[in-house]
């Protein structure tokens, strides 16, 4: 029988994912799959719905970075409608998507990556934080 | 070693878990009392043991269990009810959670038909929807206390930080959280002059009228304006600046934390409030989209076919 290696669930990303990596009887690798394990149905669920609806159910699409997929639905309503933000509507939106980001790396790097690299646990950072404050929270026994 | 918490996501964006880390600087205390055992979305912990070679699903014991998101697929129920097993008081965090959120939008169609026609737009290649070593689906989107015991509710899309936080230290304090009971316009500042002279609500295809450089209490009830808001059939819950979070930033509120009473149907709820400040309810384009939040608990479903007669066709 062959050996699986299932890695479930893919942690700090949004979509459910699961990694199954079947091995032969020598311990090769066979085969490898990248199962996504859960659809929501966006595509569906928004038939129907009014057009100026749109951007505020797909911001939903992910919690992580709602402001990606508000922005670009934003932009295929005012295809739709065949109209054009004005300059300072255009700016706002650039403002937005350079805020989201920014968001974004810090939320990477700081709440789902970093702490997680060196101690295997949820640790808050903060800037301006000392050294010795910043190794004696990372410093915990790690989970492995 | 502190209160022992176990998070799960199920059918969710995981926007929820985002929710808990805008506590902030709270956050850094309340890491002190409580310590989180499982959370996907946050700290890397599997199912199957760390190296993938685990047999059973392991969710480790903990005292409180948060769970966000809907129950779609069986994953998701063997998931939800191994969290039961193993946590004291189990509270189900989000509108997902709650009352189906978003997701149960599908209910509409029905969870086999929606996602039929999700893998066959008109603009992609046919193609069979996946069937290998993926969960079965269910055949709707269920709230979790369809499937099992829920403790306390905590709806918001996303939840409120503030309140997370206080159902936390509440638990953690052995108290009962104090959680908003009220709607949102009972907690909207807008100025309501109740004249009645809206007789139809109209698309939000133009803006409110407001002053830009006045506070939001300075601005006219929304509702009261014609655009279509949901503040009289909501929970309220959302605002952090003093008005709703929506009402805030002058677009009307869109239900996202569920219905005022743990039962309560938005719709007809709505519709009843329409009707009786004598707005023609049959100006509401999408009236199934007033359940957008809360269409679990059997309150969505596909629409009879109706069949023509000979007459008719």
């Amino acid at each position: 029988m062959t050996k699986v290696i299932n890695i479930q669930p893919v942690t700090r990303i949004e979509g459910h994912a699961r990694i199954a990596i079947h091995l032969d009887d020598d311990g090769n690798v066979n085969d490898a799959f990248l199962h996504i394990m859960s659809l929501r149905g966006f595509e569906k669920f928004i038939e129907g719905r009014p057009a100026e609806e749109v951007p505020r159910i797909v911001n939903r699409i992910c919690g992580i970075c709602p402001w990606m997929h508000h922005l670009s639905s934003n932009k295929a309503v005012d295809g739709c409608f065949g109209v054009t933000p004005t300059p300072t509507g255009h700016k706002l939106r650039e403002l937005c998507q350079t805020m989201a980001h920014i968001n974004d790396k810090i939320l990477h790097f700081f709440s789902l990556q970093l702490p997680i690299s060196f101690s295997g646990r949820i640790v808050i950072l903060r800037f301006g934080m000392s050294l010795e404050s910043l190794k004696r929270r990372l410093n915990l026994q790690p989970r492995l | 070693m502190g209160v022992s918490v176990a998070e799960e996501w199920l059918h969710s964006c995981s926007g929820c878990e985002i929710a808990i880390l805008n506590i902030g600087e709270p956050l850094i205390e309340i890491l002190g009392l409580i310590d989180f055992v499982h959370i996907p979305v946050l700290m890397d912990h599997k199912y199957y043991g760390q190296l993938g070679d685990g047999k059973e699903l392991e969710i480790p014991e903990a005292v409180v269990g948060i769970v966000s998101g809907s129950v779609a697929n069986e994953e998701h129920l063997e998931v939800l009810e191994a969290m039961r097993k193993q946590c004291k008081v189990l509270i189900a965090l989000g509108t997902c959670a709650t009352h189906g959120g978003l997701p149960a939008l599908m209910n509409s169609w029905g969870m086999e038909k929606g996602v039929e026609d999700t893998y066959s737009t008109p603009n992609t290649d046919e193609c069979e929807v996946p069937n290998h070593m993926v969960p079965k689906l269910l055949d709707r989107v269920y709230a979790l206390d369809e499937k099992v015991k829920i403790d306390i509710i905590l709806p918001g899309c996303p939840p409120n930080p503030k309140l997370i936080a206080e159902v936390i230290t509440a638990l953690v304090e052995g108290r009962d959280p104090v959680l908003p009971g009220k709607s949102v316009c009972d907690t909207c500042p807008t100025k309501r002059e109740g004249k009645g002279d809206v007789k139809q609500v109209r698309r939000f295809l133009q803006n409110a009228q407001f002053d830009h450089e006045k506070p939001i209490d300075d601005m006219r009830c929304l509702l009261e304006q014609g655009l279509m808001c949901m503040g009289p059939v909501t929970a309220a819950g959302c605002a952090r600046r003093g008005a709703p979070s929506c009402i805030s930033a002058r677009v009307p509120c869109r239900g996202c934390f569920g219905p005022v009473r743990k039962d309560g149907n938005q719709m007809l709820d709505m519709m009843n409030a329409l009707a009786s400040n004598g707005i023609d309810f049959k100006s509401v384009v999408d009236r199934r989209s007033l359940l957008r939040f809360s269409g679990s608990h059997g309150l969505l479903r596909p629409l009879p076919v109706r069949k023509m007669t000979e007459e008719q066709k």
